[in-house]
């Protein structure tokens, strides 16, 4: 390709091409840096909780008037007797929070003693209290060890009864020579042995963008028959298949057993995982649209540009026809000028996206990953070739006869 | 003049139409997607109560040391024992301690269903500090503080729901299974962002408005449900010993009569602070802050960075649309370099030429701004379907919005137009005939 001739009918007009260029590098510069975000949104949505979702519903029960502790433990005990003898109902616990649906406690967690006092920073986890049915009613994945058994459950309760699982990511964390097992945990003076390992358990709120979702995989269970005298919060997980029959049976018995109760946030799970995730939801879909808008218009950019040069320059092109250049020669011409165009604006933009980035990076965005640096060079290469199709099509067809018009 | 300028515009646009549709395009994607989401930040970073957003304080103390900050700040919110310690030194005009509850609430019928109420617990200042206004009744007063009174202030909603017969105040309801007398309903107050409600992870800056209020030691006494989220550094503690504990759930606002006073406040904050150390109560020293409503709506987040960021975004998308817009434009005026030079040597001049450029853009930007407003309906109506209900609020198009679609649209394109138009003016008149 006659790159010189390219080069030199550049020079004359400059404004066009450079304002093209110039438009070709920010866009660039915005959609790698949007792409990034928008993965960092997708890769959160798309992480497991851990909980067999297809199959658990949850809801959060109240009281009226306040019972006494005593009371409430026994209603609860009632109600859990109630779900469990359910139709359909493989498992059901009361607890302190569910993963997902904004409701939990945190709790920090160290290898040794907690000492309020003392300095240094502590790991923070999401503590779940769970009865010796809570593996099989949130459908968890038991790694290493054991699930608690029916005594330590009954034991002491909200205070830790001397016993603790974790969820891999909190054991690795806690230990990262790999043995957790079998070792001690605090959340309290007062150490629990780790007797299990759970897959994955995710927080309360792995949609949160200002907690790392490596962060909200770290969730401590500790054992024990969890009554509230507010509300309680509860997971029941039923056989494959039986979910929406189950909700409605369960609903049904448990006012009958108590007409003067609240149950509120009545969902299945997978309305939960819809719920939790619906601010990213809205963030990546303004960003998507905002992508696709970016690349459209710059597209169209590109092909009006392009063919206003294609009329302007009809002349020289049919002079290159007459003096024996194929209709191929022509296509190709202006294929090659859009190629250094972008190039250069590709050159600019990709520099523009790493200043902004690293300015970028402070807010939260994430750093750009080759791979997304090359997908995006590559489909701005590939935007400008296909906008520019058209009209070097339409100056292909230029006849050599224009030549010897004037005009 | 103008008339006939503008005549000219409308008559080259006809005659250009696919090139003008596509800058008019881009300019309104531009404005639409910037606009769309430029209109959610500012309602979320909106001054919820402008006329003493700098009066009104809230207080934050360090009673968890330094082991347990998050992000190297004290806690959010306050132990009780700190709440009960500022109410007795009272430093400001006015002040209330708060926290969410959540309640079951049935009209003294006995075998009405009750309903869940998401209200406040909180001190008799709390309405005329934050300017609450009554629809009917009264709120309640001091000594009803003191008193540990049953009485209940209802928002108009819930009012309206469980006396649909009509007057409420002076009536009996049941809260949790206690009876208290109505002394007030609160009339349209929909503060937004709700400022008091960010820090305690209750109703949040758009949830559910606040529906009842109740005194402040009414509900601790009688240990009504709270919905504020509770930090303590021990778990299993009994009644009495949580509220003598560090857990922290409550917030604490005043309002103090100037801004010279703030100063005081943080000095008396301090102080305070300096004491519980001396005290032996904290083993660190002091670390405390002060916010008004706008610092306090900002370190909270109301607004989020991420939300930022993506205004950021579409800011730059709006860019890319001008430059795109400039480039076509240009490519529309070189297209008629011919009928420049005719007008030049028809005797048109310079000044003539430039201003027939910006009236072009002018109505190109008219368009552009138009179809714009359009997009920023759409994108903001489509947001609504996005967004959880809690932000509902911030999908409305506001007026301001409005009026700065018009004149950015106005504005980009008179800046677009601003070369090519220039660039006519210098056609020279005799050359380009020549080619003709």
């Amino acid at each position: 390709m006659d790159f010189a001739s390219i080069f030199a009918s550049l020079r004359r007009s400059a404004l066009g091409p450079v304002l093209i260029g110039l438009q070709v590098a920010l866009t660039l510069a915005i959609l790698l840096n949007a792409a990034g975000i928008v993965q960092q949104h997708v890769h959160r949505m798309r992480s497991a909780s851990g909980v067999d979702e297809a199959n658990v519903f949850t809801f959060v029960n109240r009281w009226v008037g306040a019972p006494s502790m005593e009371r409430s433990r026994s209603m609860v005990s009632r109600d859990l007797a109630i779900l469990r003898a359910t139709p359909g109902v493989q498992a059901a616990v009361c607890t302190n929070g569910v993963p997902l649906a904004h409701r939990g406690w945190g709790t920090r967690v160290d290898t040794r003693p907690v000492d309020p006092a003392s300095q240094g920073s502590l790991t923070r986890a999401q503590l779940y209290v769970l009865d010796e049915q809570g593996l099989d009613a949130l459908g968890l994945r038991l790694q290493q060890g054991r699930w608690f058994t029916t005594e330590e459950a009954a034991g002491a309760g909200q205070s830790g009864s001397g016993f603790a699982i974790l969820t891999r990511a909190l054991a690795d964390h806690l230990f990262p020579d790999g043995h957790a097992l079998g070792k001690l945990v605090y959340t309290s003076p007062r150490g629990n042995l780790v007797v299990g390992i759970v897959d994955t358990l995710q927080a309360s709120s792995p949609g949160d963008p200002d907690v790392s979702l490596e962060v909200a995989q770290y969730s401590i269970v500790l054992p024990g028959k969890m009554a509230q005298q507010a509300l309680n919060n509860y997971i029941v997980r039923t056989k494959p298949g039986a979910l929406q029959a189950a909700m409605m049976e369960a609903e049904r018995r448990l006012r009958a057993a108590d007409p003067q109760r609240v149950i509120t946030e009545f969902k299945t799970f997978a309305e939960t995982r819809q719920d939790s995730y619906r601010a990213n939801r809205a963030l990546t879909t303004i960003l998507v649209t905002v992508i696709l808008l970016l690349i459209v218009v710059t597209a169209l950019g590109v092909a009006g540009l392009a063919s206003y040069w294609v009329v302007q320059r009809q002349r020289m092109i049919g002079v290159r026809r007459a003096l024996g250049a194929t209709r191929l020669d022509i296509l190709a011409y202006f294929h090659a000028e859009n190629l250094v165009i972008v190039a250069a604006g590709v050159l600019l933009g990709v520099g523009l996206a790493i200043t902004l980035n690293t300015q970028l990076v402070k807010a939260g965005v994430p750093r750009i990953d080759n791979v997304y640096l090359w997908g995006g060079v590559v489909a701005v290469f590939l935007t400008g070739q296909l906008a520019v199709l058209m009209p070097a099509m339409r100056a292909a067809r230029v006849p050599p006869a224009l030549a010897t018009r004037s005009g | 003049m103008n008339g006939y300028f503008l005549q000219l515009a409308l008559q080259n646009l006809k005659r250009h139409v696919w090139l003008t549709a596509l800058i008019v395009l881009a300019i309104s994607l531009g404005l639409g997607s910037s606009m769309t989401v430029y209109s959610v930040l500012r309602a979320m970073s909106a001054d919820p109560i402008p006329w003493k957003s700098d009066r009104l304080l809230t207080l934050q103390i360090d009673n968890f040391g330094p082991q347990n900050h998050r992000d190297g700040q004290p806690p959010v919110l306050l132990s009780y024992r700190d709440v009960t310690a500022f109410r007795r030194d009272h430093r400001g005009m006015r002040q209330a301690g708060m926290f969410e509850i959540a309640v079951s609430v049935t009209t003294s019928a006995a075998e009405a269903v009750p309903v869940i109420a998401f209200g406040r617990a909180t001190h008799a200042d709390f309405f005329p500090m934050f300017d609450v206004p009554l629809l009917a009744g009264r709120p309640w007063s001091a000594a009803e503080d003191d008193a540990r009174a049953s009485v209940v202030v209802l928002g108009r909603a819930l009012a309206a729901r469980l006396f649909p017969s009509g007057r409420a105040v002076g009536q009996t309801l049941r809260v949790e299974g206690r009876d208290y007398r109505v002394v007030g309903i609160v009339g349209d107050w929909e503060p937004a962002p709700r400022f008091y409600d960010v820090g305690d992870d209750g109703g949040g800056a758009y949830g559910q408005p606040t529906s009842l209020y109740m005194p402040f030691d009414t509900a601790v006494e009688r240990e009504v449900p709270t919905n504020s989220s509770i930090t303590c550094l021990t778990f299993g503690l009994s009644r009495s010993a949580f509220l003598a504990s560090e857990c922290v759930w409550a917030q604490y606002w005043l309002e103090v009569a100037s801004r010279a006073d703030v100063p005081k406040i943080r000095e008396y904050l301090q102080a305070y602070a300096a004491e519980q150390q001396r005290s032996g109560r904290f083993t660190w020293s002091p670390f405390t802050r002060v916010y008004n409503v706008r610092e306090w709506l900002d370190y909270m987040k109301v607004a989020p960075d991420q939300l930022r960021v993506a205004t950021w975004v579409a800011v730059g998308f709006l860019v890319v649309c001008l430059v795109n817009a400039m480039a076509l434009m240009l490519a529309r005026a070189s297209r008629r370099a011919a009928e420049y030079s005719l007008r030049r040597a028809m005797g048109a001049s310079r000044r003539n030429l430039f201003l027939q450029g910006l009236w072009e853009a002018l109505l190109v930007g008219a368009l552009g701004g138009a179809v714009g407003l359009l997009w920023t309906w759409v994108g903001l109506l489509a947001l609504r379907r996005l967004v959880p209900e809690a932000i509902e609020g911030t999908t409305n198009l506001q007026p301001a919005v409005v009026a700065l679609t018009a004149v950015l649209a106005v504005a980009v394109t008179v800046l677009a137009g601003l070369y090519p138009a220039w660039r006519a003016s210098r056609t020279a008149g005799a050359l380009r005939l020549k080619s003709l």
